[in-house]
């Protein structure tokens, strides 16, 4: 683990104010709608989120894996591949979802004719609206990481799965 | 003609669009009037790569806020401690979190209403 420290403390933050207080209960619906969505295969799923890990430099989106992906043959050298996903072996359907999550996180000028003919080639239009929110709530750990409140409970890489609300379940080392 | 993420989602993800409009309709009540929109115009220049300057002399407040949303629109990981202790000289911990909450929705969704469009439908 990096050695940031957090820039608030929990017992700052007053339950029912900005802890479970209303915009942290409209993200979280938010977050469960995307997860719902269920368009998309689980290995792109998992690759994107991990992208996004990597950008922010979230610690405790790093420190988990989607149990459905591993199920779907997820390993970590996949993961190892995605920092450099432009020279890997990942085939194009997967690239073509990485641009996509760098053009959105990084530079939306990214987002051109090219792109766009890319995505249609590999997923329809329902997919590729998926990759996009899928990229807005993998990227929901922000406020945390401005905070550096982010540091995972636990010291091992943990599943990820998520109940049939979309509320997300951790249970285990990947 | 601008696409909407309404005519985007609508049909494909009703229920992640009533969701974000919910969520866009929380994170812009967070912000007193004037401080959301000096945010909103940062994030737009810096997403759309145009120049802004702000339109006043802004108070120190402001601009603790102002650079703190640079940072986290630019590169959150790099965000640096200071820059939180400064906020901290005028708000609380609840507000300043919440700052951040509402600027992540923000920001994201002025990312969509510019990436969106460009690959759909």
């Amino acid at each position: 683990m990096s050695g940031h420290q957090p820039r608030l403390a929990a017992a700052e933050l007053t339950a029912g104010d900005s802890v479970g207080g209303p915009l942290e209960q409209a993200m979280g619906e938010f977050a469960n709608a995307v997860v719902r969505a269920n368009t998309l295969d689980p290995l792109t799923t998992e690759i994107v989120r991990l992208r996004c890990a990597q950008i922010h430099d979230c610690r405790i989106c790093g420190s988990l894996r989607l149990r459905d992906a591993q199920e779907a043959g997820f390993d970590e050298a996949m993961q190892r591949k995605i920092a450099r996903y432009e020279t890997s072996d990942f085939p194009p359907a997967v690239i073509a979802a990485l641009r996509l999550c760098d053009a959105i996180i990084m530079r939306p000028a990214w987002a051109d004719d090219a792109l766009k003919a890319e995505l249609h080639q590999h997923f329809s239009a329902a997919q590729i609206a998926e990759i996009c929110l899928d990229v807005m709530k993998w990227s929901q750990q922000k406020p945390l990481v401005a905070l550096r409140t982010e540091e995972p409970p636990w010291a091992q890489t943990t599943l990820l799965s998520f109940d049939e609300r979309g509320a997300p379940v951790f249970g285990g080392p990947a | 003609m601008t696409i909407t993420l309404e005519a985007l989602l609508g049909a494909d993800h009703p229920a992640p669009l009533a969701a974000l409009d919910a969520l866009m309709v929380e994170a812009r009540a967070t912000l007193d009037d004037e401080l959301l929109a000096l945010c909103t115009a940062c994030i737009e220049s810096i997403l759309t790569d145009h120049s802004w300057q702000p339109p006043r002399a802004l108070t120190p407040r402001e601009q603790a806020f102002l650079a703190a949303t640079e940072q986290f629109v630019t590169s959150v990981s790099t965000l640096e401690d200071d820059q939180v202790a400064r906020l901290r000289e005028f708000e609380s911990a609840d507000t300043i979190y919440k700052f951040f909450c509402a600027l992540y929705a923000i920001d994201m969704h002025y990312r969509l209403q510019l990436v969106m469009p460009r690959v759909l439908p």
